[in-house]
């Protein structure tokens, strides 16, 4: 039953939109592409690292990898938290399960098998580069490496363990905060600047780690002499490591491992059967309603606040676009100014020669950015889904509608990019003409991406032949990468600057070519055309 | 006072040019001419005809995946149709869409409403679509919920947290927010429990009766029989036997029977 129970999770946890088996193999392939490119990485930073800390001092790799280790375990653990709190309380699951003849125990078994095999995939990719990349730097013993198996599959107890048990606390805060808008907002808000701070600290290592100098920026001595004295408190993982490499301490060590491991699992089966059994969902407060106070607002702004309201009703929704509006500033500063740094002191000759190179890597690059963060903005009316019906059926022009859908997102990307672009401005990273040319180019693709990822849509919604949804994500490829390669031939054949800048604007207008396939017309068309099944 | 309000409360309503239909008048309010409709290769509506007049209430009975849906979706402009014309009081849906549009109300037989939004949020929405004043939205919605039996206080919660039969009854509330000349009903009894079909059966006879014109489909004989003054019957793409009930009575009564009668041909078939 177990089994049964443990397929059902899965399929819960992983279930998708449907897509065709070639896009499923496409997509299975890449993420294993990335997974093995991003743990050749992780190992690569490690060794790199290790080889600079051991300069500094012995035990400071040692140190510096209980650190990171213990990062990655509390990182695991709140993503665990947040699965398990969508596991435990999935309305339509517990509705299935509640009628069936189905011991609690076995349930909350499956649950936490679940998210134990989750957590322990995750710990490997994670932590097993950390450790076996070390040991290798070492040269420690064969059983060194056996045991960094031991270490992800008992790990993964304890943060199974501690995941049910915060799913509690999560559920506590989703309850609270589930219709207020502006905090989910601002907490958003909170989370975006957190991960670009964390993307910031491992482009930083990243550049450490390449770079001949010594210890820097976010690894400096002082952080490092800090780690020394304060990796004792990171249990389990720092016993866990002072037990593999023989150190001292062996009673002791196994002791808080064995103990710590208890508490979690008994914490967590607590906690799991605490959310069963209460269901910890809160009553409303019952308030009364003011009908005459209802503002009715005209066809046009009723419109347009319904798409708000459907932008930053859904949290998804909310952390998406505190992205875009966050990320892309952030994103493209730390990134251009980073890679300006180690490329004009590295590249120093060569940009002597081709001054405009940099320029127009910088202007792909900027408009890769766009186009990524501009991709999970677009309004499609797909997303409505069943609720399209109310849409269609409401005497709007279709001009209006397609309208509204595009300059919500639209003016979103285009005033995030325009924050960006003065960021980088004004601290020098970019120069002002470039900052003129990358505007008017991002905008450009801006509009042209949301505008075909909309008419995409309602082509594909209409039209069961070609699918046409693609065009918008290859216009964001396709476009960097056209500036990038007729920009960089023409710096090397010693063009002048204006003329790359105007090649690149008139390249960015290619991104609006696959418009010329929707004519008005036919874009009425294909918006009465659009089926919905009620 | 608003119309709405008048009729549903039992008032009666001046005579004017707008609203002279107690009576079926002479004004076409639904045409539909040759309707042709695929999926694919599978022709699902090859040739309907059908004209229901300002006032009157017409049924389109069949079996299950008959096509019945499928018209009304074409009919409200959820999908697009291969061949023939719809007008709706004169308004070709594909060229006057939305005049056309602006004449109807419509529930689908699941409710489907922005679940993401609250009661009060989506009624809003709708309402400021078809451009209802605030008076009128307050007078309309007053009357509906209480027909309805819809708390107030539900207005406050999104509608995803709200059950099958009180998402039915928002968007019932929906679809009569702008007071509309024709009311359109696909399954509207599915899922409901027998006091709210008694609350809609009661809100239909009443909008009926001061000339409202309606069409629905419904697997509910029964229920169709009582409040429709005619019905089409759907069957292998086409309206296989209009009857009025108004030109012939005793058939109201029969319609169980003549509805089971296509059944026995398709299996002699």
């Amino acid at each position: 039953m177990i089994i049964t129970l443990l397929f059902k999770e899965f399929r819960l946890g992983f279930r998708g939109r449907d897509e065709s088996l070639s896009s499923r193999i496409v997509k299975n392939v890449l993420t294993l592409l990335g997974g093995i490119l991003f743990v050749a990485l992780l190992s690569f930073l490690t060794g790199a690292l290790y080889d600079k800390l051991t300069a500094y001092s012995y035990s400071a790799p040692f140190h510096t990898l209980v650190f990171f280790l213990f990062i990655v375990l509390a990182v695991t653990i709140l993503e665990g938290a947040t699965r398990a709190r969508k596991c435990l309380f999935d309305k339509d699951d517990s509705q299935v399960i509640a009628p069936l003849p189905i011991a609690r125990h076995q349930v909350i078994l499956s649950k936490m098998l679940y998210i134990y095999l989750v957590q322990l995939v995750e710990l490997a990719l994670l932590s097993m580069p950390l450790l076996i990349t070390f040991g290798v730097k070492v040269n420690f013993p064969y059983w060194y490496h056996v045991m960094s198996v031991v270490y992800c599959l008992l790990l993964s107890v304890f943060s199974t363990g501690l995941s049910f048990l915060l799913s509690l606390l999560f559920q506590v805060f989703y309850l609270l905060l589930k219709d207020r808008n502006l905090i989910q907002f601002a907490l958003a808000s909170v989370l975006v600047v957190l991960l670009c701070y964390a993307y910031q600290v491992f482009l930083d290592l990243f550049l450490v780690s390449l770079s001949d100098s010594a210890l820097t920026g976010t690894l400096s001595t002082e952080f490092v002499q800090g780690l020394a004295d304060t990796t004792f408190f990171l249990v389990p993982v720092f016993s866990m490591l002072d037990l593999f490499m023989g150190h001292d301490n062996i009673v002791s060590n196994v002791l808080i491992i064995l103990g710590l491991l208890v508490f979690a699992v008994a914490a967590g089966y607590l906690a799991a059967d605490f959310a069963l059994s209460k269901r910890l969902f809160f009553r409303e407060k019952e308030k009364s309603v003011d009908i005459a106070s209802f503002r009715i607002d005209s066809p046009k702004k009723a419109l347009l606040k319904k798409e708000l309201l459907l932008l930053f009703k859904d949290s998804s929704n909310t952390f998406s676009y505190t992205s875009v509006l966050i990320m892309l500033p952030f994103l493209s500063f730390v990134v251009l100014s980073s890679l300006k740094a180690t490329l004009t002191y590295n590249l120093s000759v060569f940009l002597a020669y081709y001054p405009e190179t940099l320029n127009v890597v910088f202007l792909a690059l900027f408009l890769l950015f766009v186009g990524i963060v501009n991709a999970g903005n677009a309004l499609k009316p797909s997303l409505e889904g069943k609720a399209l019906t109310v849409s269609k059926i409401l005497p709007y022009k279709p001009s209006y509608v397609l309208l509204v859908k595009l300059l919500c997102p639209s003016l979103l990307s285009l005033l995030s990019s325009t924050i960006s672009l003065l960021v980088l401005a004004g601290t020098n990273t970019l120069s002002w003409p470039l900052f003129g040319v990358a505007l008017a180019a991002s905008l450009l693709l801006i509009l042209a991406m949301n505008l075909l990822s909309l008419l995409g849509d309602i082509h594909d919604l209409g039209e069961s032949k070609a699918r046409l949804s693609f065009l918008s994500s290859m216009a964001s490829y396709l476009v960097p990468v056209a500036i990038l390669a007729i920009g960089l031939v023409l710096s090397f054949s010693g063009a002048k600057r204006e003329t790359i800048y105007l090649s690149s604007f008139l390249l960015s207008l290619l991104a609006l070519v696959p418009l010329l396939l929707f004519p008005p017309k036919r874009v009425d068309r294909l918006y009465r055309r659009m089926e919905v099944n009620a | 006072m608003n119309r709405l309000l008048q009729m549903l409360k039992g008032e009666k309503t001046p005579q004017n040019e707008n609203d002279q239909a107690i009576v079926p008048s002479d004004q076409v309010a639904i045409r539909i001419d040759h309707l042709k409709k695929s999926y694919g290769t599978f022709e699902v509506l090859k040739d309907i005809d059908i004209t229901v007049m300002e006032g009157e209430s017409f049924g389109l009975i069949g079996r299950n995946g008959i096509g019945k849906s499928t018209t009304i979706d074409c009919l409200v402009g959820l999908k697009a149709f291969d061949e023939g014309s719809i007008s709706i009081f004169g308004h070709d849906v594909l060229s006057e869409t939305e005049k056309a549009k602006s004449c109807f109300g419509y529930v689908a037989s699941e409710p489907t409403a922005y679940e993401i939004m609250t009661g009060k949020e989506y009624l809003s929405f709708v309402a400021g679509a078809y451009g209802v004043s605030q008076k009128d939205f307050v007078e309309n919605y007053r009357v509906l919920a209480s027909r309805l039996s819809f708390n107030d206080n539900d207005l406050r919660k999104r509608i995803r947290d709200y059950s099958h039969g009180m998402k039915q009854k928002i968007c019932l509330i929906a679809s009569l927010i702008h007071n509309p000349k024709i009311w359109i009903l696909d399954e509207p009894t599915v899922g409901l429990d027998l006091v709210v079909n008694e609350m809609l059966f009661s809100l239909m006879k009443d909008l009926k009766a001061r000339g409202r014109t309606i069409f629905l489909t419904s697997h509910n004989i029964d229920f169709v029989s009582k409040i429709c003054d005619s019905v089409g019957i759907l069957d292998k793409g086409r309206i296989k036997r209009h009857i009025d009930f108004r030109k012939e009575p005793l058939e109201r009564r029969k319609l169980k029977d003549i509805f089971r009668s296509f059944d026995v041909e398709e299996e002699k078939e």
